[in-house]
């Protein structure tokens, strides 16, 4: 997996390095045209090699990327979905043009394997030419080496040395110059002087970094061709050194040495040369050509080397054109707020029972899915391939689902394969997307779930599709899989229920006669049933399977992420017969609780497997309530703010996780007030209805000397000093921006986002993570009581500024 | 009458025997480390080089000649060097972008853009 990243980096970067080249070389004609020193030239060429190597930049809005395109990405997922999406290409009017021309998109593809070997073979051959470049470079260094040992030392650290025709440097960190015999003395001057500069300079190790990180380029034509021209850069810029150091007499003299070294009379067995005749001929023609250059030649030499390097060395400054007075960071987290927005309020009209698709249309779409997924069972290639983009047929041939001969397309491989009636379940659908399970079967009695996510576009005639991926779930890790797989874990009257499919029997009379074989003998133990029939993994480091005698189910628990799910499991053919998965029917997806108070809060999954409802136990009391829930696994204690006269909770509140992707949680917190009439009302806490009071409490103030203080509770909270470049004329300001981090017995955490503004313009954002005391009002409502600033998760400000 | 020949190293590396001869070898890699720049290794090598080609004897540690100086010459040695991160680019590189070995015909051209440039001044 790392290798398949690193090779991801380093493709994604060969594609900025091409136009960080093509600027060096547009700049390299341009100093070739204004006579600049080819030590300018020279020095452009550190630009990208820094670029090669560095794996950070600085952003800013002078980048060549804010103008010229945004760096279209090769995203490599971990699953092998390999969408090679090139957006945005070459935007070159950049200011104000959102629009955007897509070159192509692969809307998606089908999910095996194939694809991510591929690339995986890809990445190993890239690994193996760095290998070969590597062992190439070792090899001629112990070569060279050899060679040079019999040299003899003339002076001071100037060898002389047989089989050479040129001289060089050798050596890394004691270099020496290495000269063929018999060169004229008077030539011998400037040669040596010509080395010795080389060493000066570091010119050595400078090639030598540039050749290694070229090599790990290797693929990329244009990398190779930086090196050789810098390397022509590097040599001719020498050459202008010895002309300034020794004067124009000296130039004819020279060239010819250059000419000697080239034509080398001694050379008999040289193969292609390194100084070929386009080198020396432009060596030769600067030399002759060369003219100490003016003071302001030199100005702007540096000026535009200068310039070149900010513009080339930093990286986009983010949506500079889309919105200037919004950073990254605050973007961001707008749009995790509106995600969960969204998300809620797509939850809300569900529970409504709101449909968003017409009838008319939604029968028409149905009637095309069924179509679909019966074709797809039946293996009906002609009606597959009639539905099917090309963009679909491509990804299906490749992943070898379809595949074409003469007498047509075939669809599909024998076994295992979803067959016959039940062998598809539609379970969501609106009008451009559907997921669709399989359940494929071999000739023995199991059956393994495959889920598809179609995308479809109507055309003039019907549907067509436009996007496949199918994912083979049979090796299930997650709790995101487990639910994919078996839609909120529900399993009765489902195809995956053994009992009703018949399957069950077939299982329960092959076991039977073979308890002791390994593994029809397991079939009689609830855990390793459970495990195979609900294509668990294996591992035991990924899922713990554990049997609950007195709930009559297993605890399913995914290891990798702390999640936890309740199947239940039966014994339909009698005491001694073998135990296959059910829905559970118990309630033990605990979601919060508080033991004293004598509060349970539990997820309850509906007939129809949707995890849309809570139970509240309280004491004796049990409450249903209409409540999307997420995960289980993870939960936090019930927090109690007030009790009725006979000491029943009054008001509480509870947190639960709703979303765990692994890098982001998503907690939700809710709050519950006993009305007058003894029932209980359930109101979700929503961050967006405190910014009014958390404005109220805390201020942001900036003295004199640019130092901010954040002010609250009438003390500093959090001090933080503004970068002097900044300016005197910077204000904070409270953006519209409060992000719900967390709730415990501390209070409520929330991210606090402040920009800082100069005329006008934002600067800088800064999120502050504070903790807030809350407490409960008789208006029924929470109220901000104190505030504390949580440095632990302080996110320290100007990120927009110092670094992406 | 014929010359035997050496290469320059080697010719270099006899004149300091012949000078000295005959000579301890352990002297001999000292005079070599100091006239010629010479590792240890690198004496013994030649010695034993040389006293295959049978230049130089070497019995009990004593190095003796047995050519005279008069009867040989150094020679130019052959140019084979594949060149690394010496003088140039890397063989493959040299390749890839197409450049050649500098033909008769391109060295008569330089040549006459020099000459032409000397003229001028």
């Amino acid at each position: 997996m790392r290798l398949i990243e690193w090779f991801s980096e380093i493709c994604n970067r060969s594609i900025e390095i091409s136009y960080v080249i093509a600027t060096v070389f547009l700049l390299r004609f341009l100093f070739g045209k204004l006579k600049l020193p080819k030590k300018y030239s020279y020095y452009l060429w550190g630009i990208p090699l820094i670029r090669m190597i560095c794996p950070v930049s600085f952003s800013s809005i002078f980048s060549l990327f804010n103008v010229v395109w945004r760096v279209p990405a090769v995203r490599i997922q971990s699953n092998g979905y390999i969408p090679f999406q090139m957006q945005e290409p070459l935007n070159i009017t950049g200011a104000g043009s959102g629009s955007t021309a897509s070159i192509m998109q692969v809307v998606s593809e089908a999910p095996d394997h194939t694809g991510y070997f591929r690339i995986l073979l890809i990445a190993y051959v890239w690994i193996i030419g760095i290998l070969v470049l590597g062992l190439y470079s070792i090899f001629s260094f112990v070569r060279m080496g050899k060679m040079v040992k019999t040299a003899v030392r003339r002076e001071g650290n100037v060898y002389e040395c047989d089989h050479i025709g040129s001289p060089f440097v050798f050596g890394v960190v004691f270099p020496k110059i290495y000269i063929p015999f018999r060169m004229e003395e008077s030539e011998l001057r400037y040669i040596v002087m010509h080395e010795r500069f080389h060493i000066k300079r570091k010119d050595h190790i400078v090639k030598l970094i540039f050749f290694f990180t070229a090599a790990v380029y290797w693929f990329h034509p244009l990398v190779w061709l930086a090196f050789c021209c810098m390397v022509r850069d590097m040599e001719m810029s020498c050459d202008e050194r010895i002309l300034v150091e020794l004067g124009d007499d000296i130039k004819e003299k020279y060239s010819m040495s250059l000419l000697a070294f080239a034509t080398n009379h001694r050379m008999n067995l040289a193969g292609p040369l390194a100084f070929g005749e386009t080198s020396t001929k432009k060596r030769v023609r600067n030399v002759l050509n060369f003219q100490k250059p003016k003071t302001w030649i030199a100005i702007a030499g540096v000026l535009l080397t200068a310039a070149a390097a900010v513009v080339c060395l930093t990286n986009r400054k983010k949506d500079v054109t889309q919105a200037p007075n919004q950073t990254e960071a605050a973007r961001k987290e707008n749009i995790m707020d509106e995600n969960r927005e969204n998300r809620v309020e797509k939850l809300a009209s569900v529970k409504r029972g709101e449909k968003k698709v017409s009838s008319e249309s939604s029968k028409s779409v149905h009637a095309f899915l069924t179509k679909w997924a019966e074709a797809f069972c039946d293996r009906d290639a002609d009606t597959i391939v009639s539905f099917s983009s090309d963009i679909v047929k491509e990804s299906l041939e490749e992943n070898e689902m379809l595949s074409k001969d003469q007498g047509g397309y075939t669809f599909g491989w024998s076994s295992p394969w979803p067959v016959g009636e039940g062998g598809y379940r539609i379970l969501e659908e609106d009008e451009k997307r559907a997921e669709i399970l399989y359940y494929a079967w071999t000739s023995d009695p199991h059956l393994t779930v495959w889920r598809e996510s179609l995308e479809f576009r109507e055309t003039g005639e019907g549907y067509q599709v436009s996007g496949d991926s199918i994912e083979e779930l049979q090796e299930i890790s997650s709790l995101d899989e487990f639910f994919k797989a078996y839609p909120g874990g529900v399993i009765s009257n489902t195809m995956m229920d053994y009992e009703a499919n018949g399957l069950g029997e077939f299982l329960n009379q092959n076991a039977e006669g073979q308890k002791e074989s390994a593994y029809y003998g397991g079939f009689f133990t609830p855990e390793w049933s459970v495990r195979h029939l609900l294509n668990l993994s294996q591992d035991e480091a990924l899922v713990s399977v554990e049997y609950m005698e007195d709930t009559s189910s297993v605890s399913i628990q995914f290891l990798r992420e702390g999640a936890m799910i309740s199947v239940g499991v039966i014994q339909p053919y009698g005491e001694n017969g073998i135990w296959i998965p059910a829905s559970y029917s118990g309630s033990s997806n605990l979601l919060a609780e508080n033991e004293e108070e004598g509060i349970f809060i539990y997820g309850l999954i509906s007939e129809e497997g949707n995890r849309d409802k809570i139970k509240m136990i309280i004491g004796e009391e049990e409450n249903d309530f209409d409540c999307d829930w997420g995960y289980v696994g993870h939960w936090n204690k019930v927090e109690v703010y007030e009790k009725t006269e006979d000491g029943l909770p009054k008001v509480f509140a509870f947190t639960m996780l709703f979303e765990n992707t692994g890098t982001s949680e998503i907690w939700r917190m809710f709050m519950v007030n006993r009305n007058d009439s003894g029932s209980y009302d359930l109101a979700e806490f929503m961050p967006k209805d405190y910014m009014a009071q958390a404005r109220d409490m805390v201020e942001f103030v900036i003295d004199g000397e640019g130092v901010v203080k954040i002010w609250g509770n009438g003390k500093a909270l959090e001090k933080e000093t503004i970068p002097p470049e900044s300016g005197s004329s910077v204000k904070a300001v409270l953006l519209d921006n409060l992000a719900f981090m967390n709730a415990d017995e501390s209070g409520l955490t929330m991210s606090l986002a402040v920009g800082y503004q100069e005329n006008g313009k934002t600067v800088g954002v800064a999120s502050h993570p504070l903790v807030f005391k809350v407490e409960y009002s008789e208006k029924s409502e929470f109220v901000l009581k104190d505030v504390k600033s949580d440095a632990d998760r302080f996110v320290k400000p100007w990120p927009a500024l110092s670094e992406e | 009458m014929e010359y035997l020949k050496l290469c320059d190293s080697d010719y270099r590396f006899m004149q300091v025997v012949w000078k000295n001869a005959p000579v301890n070898s352990g002297e001999l890699v000292r005079l070599c480390q100091e006239e010629l720049g010479w590792k240890k290794s690198t004496t013994y090598t030649t010695i034993k080089k040389l006293c295959q080609k049978g230049y130089i004897e070497n019995t009990n540690a004593t190095v003796t000649v047995r050519i005279s100086r008069e009867r040989v010459q150094a020679e130019e040695s052959e140019y084979f060097v594949e060149r690394t991160f010496g003088g140039s680019l890397p063989q493959f590189l040299a390749a890839f972008l197409g450049e050649k070995t500098i033909s008769e015909k391109e060295a008569e051209k330089i040549k006459a853009m020099i000459d032409e440039h000397r003229n001028r001044e």
